[in-house]
This record gives C-alpha cells, sequence and structure tokens, in this order.
C-alpha cells in the first residue's frame, strides 16, 4: 500500500488534481465575490436543464395525481364532506359581501379611488425543481429574466403569499419561502389589525411553519385570526394572504408576543406560482429623493 | 481519461496504430458521453418535485453515480466527474457555489484510491463507499449551514435524525442500482486493453 501511493503521488494525475482542486477554491472564492460568476454557471445549466426539468416536473405531477386517487381515496372523501360544508359556509357569506362590494363600488365612483390590485402585472411560472437538503422548502421556477422576473420580486398562489425570487436566471429562478429566515413580511392581523413581523426560524421551518414577531403584549389576536401582508417596505404588495395562527405565546424578553402561524399556501406540494414582476409601491420602482445641497429655502 | 493512459505516445506510430488510438478515444468519449447524460438525468430526478419522495426526504442520486463512477474509472477520471456533477448541483442549491463540487471532488479521488489499494470492485464496497460519502456529504452540509448558527440542541438533533437521516439512507438504498448501471457500461463501452491507472 505504501509503494502504490507513493507512486501516486509522484505522478502527473496527482498534480493535475492539486491543480483542479486549487480551481474549485478559486471558483468558490470568486462565485462569492462576484455574482456575476455564479450568476453566468448558473444561467448556463439552467438553459441546459430547464427543459428537462420541466419534463420530469409535469410528468411527476401527472403521476402524483393519477396515484393520488387510489391512494388517498379515503383522506380525499373526508376532504370532500369538508369541503362541501365549507362551500355552504362560503355561499353564505358571498351574500353579504356582494352587498359591501356594491357600495364600495357606489363610494369608489364619489370617490375616484383605483383598484390598487390592477396595477400588478403577473407571470406565472411552474415549480420545476427542489433542493433534496434544503429544509426551507426552497424551489426553482420555470421562469427568469428574459419573462421580466427579477431578484425580490414576490412570488405568490391563489392562496397567498409563497416568498420571493432570490435569485433570477436567464430561463429559469430560485425562490425563497417565508419559511426561510432570510425572509421577513411585514403583516397585520385581519381581524386586530396588529401589526408584527414574519420571519422564518429553523425550528418551525422543520414543521413548515413560520413565526410572527413584535406583536404588542396588549394584542387580542387569536388562534384561527387571519395575518396578511401589510405592504410595508415595499418588497410585497399589500393585502395577500400570508397565514393563520395556530398558537399564541409570549417572548422571552417579555416586551413583546409571538404567534405560529401556518401558512395558507402548502409550500411543499405547490405546482404553480405566480411572480409579480410590478406592483403599486414596489420598493424597486421607488425614486430615490436627490440630496439638495443648496440648502435655504428661498 | 479514465483507464486509457494520460501523457505522450512515441513518434513513428504505424497507421494501424493510429487508427486503434483514435478509435480508443472514440470509444472514451462514447463511454463518457453515456456517464454525463446519466449525470444530467440524475441531477433532473434528483430535484424533479414529487418524484421519489418520501416524507420530506429525497435520495441523493449524484453520490451513489460519481461514488460508483470513482470505483470503475479511477479517482483521477472520477475525481474530475465528481467535480463536474457537483458544480451541477451546486447550481440547483442554496449552498455556496462550488460547495458540493469540492466535497465531491475530494470525496470520490479517495473512493477511487481506496479501491485501487484496498478494496475490491463490489456490491459491499459501494454500499459502505456510498454511506461514508453521505455522511461525510451530510456531516459538512448540517455543519455549515446549521450547527455553527444559534439554533437550540433539541432543534438541531430532531433535525439531523429526522431529515438528514432519513436522506443518508435513502441515498445509501440507490447504491446497488448506480453500481450496476456504471458496471455495465464500463464493461461494454471500454478498450480492449487497460493501462496502469498511475502511468505518467
Amino acid at each position: 500500500m505504501v509503494i502504490g501511493l507513493k507512486e501516486f503521488f509522484k505522478s502527473k494525475r496527482f498534480l493535475i488534481l492539486v491543480v483542479v482542486l486549487f480551481l474549485i477554491i478559486g471558483y468558490i472564492v470568486g462565485a462569492a465575490r462576484m455574482g456575476s460568476l455564479k450568476g453566468l454557471t448558473s444561467d448556463f445549466i439552467g438553459f441546459v436543464t430547464a427543459p428537462a426539468k420541466k419534463a420530469s416536473a409535469s410528468i411527476s405531477a401527472a403521476g402524483s395525481s393519477f396515484l393520488r386517487k387510489f391512494v388517498m381515496a379515503d383522506a380525499i372523501s373526508r376532504e370532500n364532506e369538508r369541503l362541501r360544508e365549507e362551500n355552504q359556509d362560503l355561499k353564505d357569506r358571498l351574500i353579504e359581501y356582494e352587498a359591501t362590494k356594491q357600495e364600495l363600488e357606489e363610494l369608489k365612483k364619489y370617490t375616484g379611488l383605483q383598484d390598487k390590485n390592477s396595477e400588478q402585472v403577473p407571470v406565472s411560472g411552474m415549480v420545476i425543481a427542489r433542493d433534496p437538503d434544503n429544509k426551507y422548502c426552497s424551489f426553482s421556477i420555470d421562469v427568469g429574466t428574459l419573462d421580466g422576473v427579477k431578484k425580490n420580486d414576490p412570488v405568490i398562489t391563489s392562496h397567498g403569499l409563497v416568498g420571493l425570487v432570490w435569485e433570477a436566471n436567464l430561463s429559469d429562478s430560485r425562490v425563497k419561502t417565508i419559511l426561510d429566515p432570510s425572509i421577513n413580511v411585514g403583516v397585520y392581523s385581519s381581524k386586530t389589525f396588529d401589526v408584527g413581523i414574519v420571519e422564518g426560524t429553523l425550528e418551525y421551518a422543520i414543521e413548515r411553519l413560520t413565526k410572527m414577531r413584535f406583536i404588542p403584549n396588549e394584542s387580542q389576536m387569536a388562534v384561527g385570526d387571519t395575518i396578511i401582508s401589510s405592504g410595508v417596505g415595499g418588497t410585497f404588495p399589500k393585502g395577500i394572504t400570508v397565514g393563520t395562527v395556530k398558537e399564541i405565546g409570549k417572548e422571552n424578553t417579555g416586551t413583546s408576543k409571538y404567534a405560529v402561524i401556518e401558512p395558507a399556501v402548502d409550500i411543499t406540494s405547490i405546482k404553480e406560482v405566480i411572480v409579480i414582476i410590478s406592483f403599486r409601491g414596489q420598493a424597486s420602482q421607488l425614486e430615490e429623493p436627490e440630496n439638495d445641497d443648496s440648502g435655504a429655502d428661498s | 481519461m479514465g483507464n486509457e493512459g494520460f501523457g505522450g505516445w512515441s513518434s513513428g506510430k504505424t497507421t494501424k496504430d493510429k487508427n486503434s488510438l483514435t478509435k480508443r478515444r472514440l470509444i472514451a468519449v462514447l463511454k463518457w458521453l453515456v456517464y454525463s447524460i446519466i449525470m444530467i438525468l440524475s441531477y433532473v430526478l434528483m430535484v424533479t418535485p414529487g418524484f421519489l419522495t418520501g416524507g420530506y426526504s429525497r435520495p441523493m442520486l449524484l453520490i451513489p453515480l460519481t461514488v460508483c463512477i470513482s470505483m470503475f474509472e479511477g479517482e483521477f477520471a472520477g475525481g474530475l466527474f465528481a467535480a463536474a456533477a457537483g458544480i451541477f448541483w451546486d447550481t440547483g442549491s442554496d449552498a455556496f457555489m462550488g460547495f458540493h463540487a469540492l466535497i465531491l471532488f475530494v470525496c470520490c479521488i479517495g473512493c477511487g484510491l481506496l479501491i485501487q489499494l484496498l478494496l475490491k470492485k463490489r456490491m459491499l464496497s459501494a454500499f459502505l463507499l456510498c454511506a461514508a460519502v453521505s455522511v461525510i456529504y451530510s456531516g459538512l452540509y448540517f455543519f455549515f449551514y446549521f450547527g455553527i448558527w444559534p439554533h437550540s440542541g433539541a432543534v438541531l438533533a430532531r433535525l439531523f435524525l429526522w431529515d438528514f437521516v432519513p436522506i443518508i439512507i435513502y441515498t445509501f438504498l440507490c447504491t446497488p442500482l448506480y453500481f450496476y448501471l456504471v458496471r455495465f457500461i464500463y464493461r461494454k463501452i471500454r478498450p480492449r486493453s487497460d493501462e496502469s491507472p498511475w502511468e505518467n
């Protein structure tokens, strides 16, 4: 064994492997310092693999739907019954909603308010890849800069907020979800209007939950309350459902409360999302005020 | 690449030698093309939503693939191929760019050396090496992305036991598939003569 290893360490191949090792380390440092280096690699590999990922994701989704009918027949039956009851409740609420909506339309005519949601520009995308060892459920979608997607664009579904675009390549993008600690969402409770920040933690991300922090101690928030995005900060549009309160507790510091939030969207199983590439109040659209050095008022 | 030798050839070759050389190089290109296609397919399947998902766990298919290629093709070619596979993995991961490339590169060189010096090209060796690389990779990922950050011990223990260990086991169970596949390709697409793996 000693003789074999000595030959290996003296061979040209060993030298080449050492050179490659240094190249990889150089690449790591270069990619960390120059985001463009990582972007170039991601663009190329994403361009090559995106069609295969799309095809694979479509086949997997079709197969899952087909198998689900047989494997989850009992669960589907129970869910059907629950949805029937919910549907009836929603029908009753719809009658009340229509009346309120009509009243609001009349008021808008008088005040000239615009529908703020009509200013959102959506781009729909399909989930094509999920990293096997990511604990915050981040994923890749099949739309990128060629479709108008850019970094920090919010990502939603019809049920609610998912997260935001963290890396936009030519033909695909990486999305970080609201389970991720690096994503902060300004929110408020739809019932009590108490404000807070939704911020992911590892502890809750394992259970596919997230955490709302900085809730005032005097808050009357309760389990079951719906949490809505407030639009503060300009990263996420206002009025997007974030989730439902599952549990409320007091922070260790005692200065505020926290709430455990169950996301409105089943992040682990979504297949299609909407990227909002432009909306009213988006931070990237706001112009920075110019510094006026002239000083005194005239 | 592979065991076809690396380095210069003596002058004065006959036409027959040159044709033989061209044929051997074409066979080598074909073999590595097949390996590359398998690598891309494995990467795509590894990240496909809903495919091979057991609970929240999914196998890291690139690990058994690169380990088995290193077993049969040697530490040199296996290491370089593993680095390329790692770059693919990096683009779809939250880890810093080059993380998977570096780990797979070093581990597969080690696997290739162990096969040359100590172990035989058998299924048991593939199991052992794949398990070792899975544990090393998962341990490093867990340490750098969770272990050194301020999380409670209970959360970390739960994360490792309920998330990382199933992934390691799942990856380990995929080893036979890649062992037989790589062995089949290695035996079917190869030149007639093999040279010493460390010939300069």
